[in-house]
């Protein structure tokens, strides 16, 4: 999949910059092409497509795990990085493995606690899963690379994560993110890598009000969220039953270039 | 770039504790043990000699132990820490599990020339075997490093291992086996000078080698 494009999230500082970035692997077709992006403080980058677009070595060479082929990636620094998976994690309690990766053996996700004396590699995919999550939201890192970090979480954790992150964001963390069920976050920078994608697109909905709204806190009287279009109806709904008036409903689409013919 | 942000003492447990749980080098280490067995079961002649051929075996079997380990390891764990520490730091942490065995093994490589040759030595032997242990088996070391970077199958890492044991006990002034062998197998004939040099020098040249090549190719691989 060839990908070009420019995405300039503007404010200063940028945690991320990203500049004419392509990928390959080696002997292989490019998977993404001159991918250029800056990240600031604050802000989000969704990284979206479809199975096999490239999302995950895009977060790889963003996080610093491997070198772009053309080129460069800077950041203010190292990175938080969740892959998309936790295989053969080794076997020592889950508590101690969060202790050796994060410096502390206790959890923030309620839903943890039970399992943090069972073996690491004894876990279910999906609570590895969190068990890494969690290791990884407590690296005394300002920029989290997460790929997929929904996967396996129930409905509680998602929630518990959206807020988490939104917390980070608000407090000038920035975010990188890739998730084929998008969470409930404000300020979405967005990549459209292609390939099929459910759910297919994503609405921003601008709500004018005050206070907070789903766990997120507006600013100067505006609140973005961006949701799957399939959920965009009931966050209307429910906003508009919570006293907020709707400022504007919008797709939101990738700011994509026509990709560039790969130089030998 | 700013501060790790795991500490290499604490993320180097994670790596320990998967190559004491994983039992993954036990094929290894049951190996070497039943090659010194064999090799001090009968007279093995005077301790430097032996200690000369023990070190060059142990070239192929640690590289085994080290592929073995690093086949063990999770490679997401692996992505974790290589973007929380840096890409050098993160070699180094696969690195270190297997350089503790390596240490293990040369004090048992020496250990049982010292219990079981009945031939006696000066000091400086005892101190020259455990070098050579430790150099020859710092080349198999980096070796199994480079064949991990490269992707290759288990399948391929083995007889790739045992190509270059291969390789290495053929031709000549090719480290780490038969510089090793030709300088020091042979008690009353003693080697020149630049020989014994290249033995221990050629080791640590190759380690240096295959070590920046698997450095330079874990770039390629997110």
């Amino acid at each position: 999949m060839n990908v070009g494009g420019r995405h300039d999230t503007g404010g200063t500082g940028p945690f991320l910059h990203a500049d004419a970035v392509s990928w390959r692997y080696p002997g292989g077709p490019w998977v993404f092409q001159d991918l250029s992006v800056r990240l600031a403080g604050g802000q989000l980058l969704r990284v979206r497509g479809g199975n096999g677009s490239g999302k995950s070595s895009l977060l790889r060479v963003v996080a610093g795990c491997a070198v772009a082929r053309r080129g460069t990636v800077t950041l203010s620094e190292r990175a938080a990085y969740l892959p998309q998976e936790a295989r053969r994690l080794p076997a020592v309690p889950a508590g101690r493995l969060l202790t050796w990766l994060a410096g502390e053996d206790r959890s923030g996700d309620p839903g943890l606690a039970q399992h943090l004396a069972t073996r690491a590699d004894r876990l279910s995919a999906g609570t590895g899963r969190r068990v890494l999550l969690e290791a990884v939201l407590g690296l005394p890192s300002r920029l989290l690379v997460l790929d997929e970090p929904t996967a396996g979480l129930d409905a509680a954790a998602v929630e518990r994560l959206t807020t988490v992150l939104a917390d980070r964001l608000e407090a000038g963390d920035a975010i990188v993110l890739a998730d084929h069920h998008p969470l409930l976050l404000p300020e979405t920078v967005l990549i459209d890598l292609g390939g099929a994608v459910e759910p297919p697109a994503l609405m921003q909905i601008t709500l004018r009000g005050t206070g907070t709204f789903r766990g997120l806190r507006a600013q100067n009287g505006l609140l973005r969220l961006s949701v799957p279009v399939a959920d965009s109806d009931a966050l209307l709904s429910e906003a508009l039953q919570a006293g907020w008036s709707v400022a504007g409903v919008q797709p939101l689409r990738a700011p994509v270039d026509p990709a560039p013919e790969p130089r030998a | 770039m700013s501060r790790r942000l795991i500490p290499v003492s604490r993320a180097a447990r994670i790596g320990v504790a998967t190559a004491a749980t994983s039992r993954a080098v036990l094929g290894a280490s049951f190996t070497w043990l039943a090659l010194l067995v064999g090799v001090y079961a009968a007279d093995a002649g005077p301790p430097l000699p032996a200690m000369a051929t023990t070190a060059a075996v142990l070239f192929p079997i640690a590289a085994w132990a080290t592929a073995a380990h690093l086949a063990a390891t999770s490679d997401d764990l692996r992505a974790v820490l290589t973007a929380a520490t840096g890409r050098p730091v993160a070699l180094l942490l696969d690195a270190v599990p297997a350089m503790i065995w390596l240490i293990g093994a040369a004090v048992t490589g020496v250990a049982a020339a010292t219990l079981f040759d009945p031939h006696p030595a000066p000091p400086v032997h005892w101190v020259l075997g455990l070098a050579l242990h430790l150099l020859s088996g710092l080349v198999g070391v980096a070796l199994a490093l480079t064949l991990q970077a490269l992707r290759q199958t288990r399948g391929g890492q083995t007889l790739t291992i045992l190509a270059a044991a291969l390789a290495s006990a053929l031709v000549p002034f090719l480290p780490p086996i038969r510089p090793l062998l030709q300088a020091w197998s042979a008690a009353d004939h003693p080697a020149g000078t630049a020989l014994e040099v290249w033995s221990l020098l050629g080791p640590l040249v190759l380690t240096a080698v295959l070590t920046t090549l698997a450095g330079l190719l874990r770039r390629r691989w997110p």
